[in-house]
């Protein structure tokens, strides 16, 4: 005797999406592994380029006046190079390895320089670097001119 | 009066519509912000000097990033970039004059001409480099004509401090 049970249902369910899932996590995996990520760098621009001692780098224009020049000397603390930090002097600057010392004398000069009508843009900080001085010196005094707001910063080679 | 069982009732599971579209999500996130492909031919093993003013560069199109390494065992620093798609070694001499034929003032000068005025010059120098070796690229890069030059840093504290 057959006996028959209810009727069987079947319900739609649809396209199997767990297939879809792996590839989509695979190109997530992917996508996130071949991205750079981390590590983002920044940058200090400049116009200006080096400056051959003595002399401005190019010819002036008919009218043009030359830039007012800041000259600040940049040199190692120890020549021997076996301790860290730097020296700077300049202008009214006594030989100080404090980059806040460096700062002010820079706001100090700058200030001036505006009370005696000069502006920001007509300034022409010129580093001079003594041979052997680190590079990531010369960064810290760069970084002290645009913090005191130069627009101008340049370096000067013995050449 | 025919009676009519219950369906019986069949689990369905986890319902993995609403995980799909996170992930379609998370996929076109990635997808526009990650950077694949996009090389400058920086140097990564190149120890940047560190700063807090240094900003980021909208577009590095018209740029050329300049690999700097210290030589220690001489005045002419190591040069590499990235020119034309091929990675090239690149020269400067330390008996620098002016006028004088140097092979990384002649790459420069091409490339200048090339991009024109927005020509931007990335230099990615060893932060513990002196001067001296530096300076050889500088004085190329005014012989080149070039007009921007961006030192490359990373973000962080004084490196006096």
């Amino acid at each position: 005797m057959k006996i028959s049970g209810a009727k069987k249902v079947h319900y739609e369910s649809g396209p199997n999406m767990t297939p879809l899932v792996d590839v989509v996590m695979v190109i997530l995996i992917f996508l996130m592994l071949a991205g750079n990520f981390g590590g983002e760098t920044t940058f200090l621009m400049s116009k200006q380029g080096i400056k051959k001692s003595g002399g401005i780098g190019r010819p002036l224009k008919p009218g043009e006046v030359p830039d007012t020049p800041l000259e600040v000397r940049v040199a190692n603390l120890d020549p021997t190079g076996n301790n860290p930090g730097f020296v700077a002097t300049g202008t009214g600057l006594r030989p100080t390895h404090d980059i806040e010392a460096v700062k002010s004398w820079f706001a100090g000069k700058r200030a001036a320089y505006n009370k005696a009508g000069t502006a920001n843009d007509k300034i022409l900080v010129t580093l001079s670097p003594s041979r052997d001085v680190k590079y990531k010196y010369l960064i810290d005094v760069y970084q002290a001119a645009m913090q005191a707001g130069y627009e101008k910063i340049a370096f000067t080679t013995s050449h | 009066m025919k009676r009519r069982r219950m369906p019986d009732m069949h689990e369905s599971g986890v319902n993995v519509t609403p995980l799909i579209d996170i992930v379609m999500v998370l996929i076109v996130f990635f997808m526009l912000v990650a950077k694949i492909g996009v090389s400058r031919g920086e140097d990564a093993d190149i120890p940047l000097p560190s700063a807090i003013l240094g900003k980021s560069m909208d577009s590095l199109s018209n740029t050329l990033t300049l690999n700097v390494h210290w030589n220690r065992n001489g005045d002419e620093p190591v040069l590499d970039a990235l020119v034309e798609g091929n990675k090239r070694e690149l020269h400067v001499s330390k008996q620098y004059s002016s006028g004088s034929d140097q092979e990384l003032a002649r790459v420069l000068t091409d490339w200048r001409k090339a991009q024109g005025d927005k020509a931007n010059l990335i230099i990615r120098a060893d932060q513990d480099m002196p001067y001296r070796q530096l300076e050889l690229v500088l004085l190329a890069a005014a012989q080149a004509e070039v007009g921007n030059i961006s030192y490359e840093t990373r973000q962080g504290d004084s490196s006096t401090q």
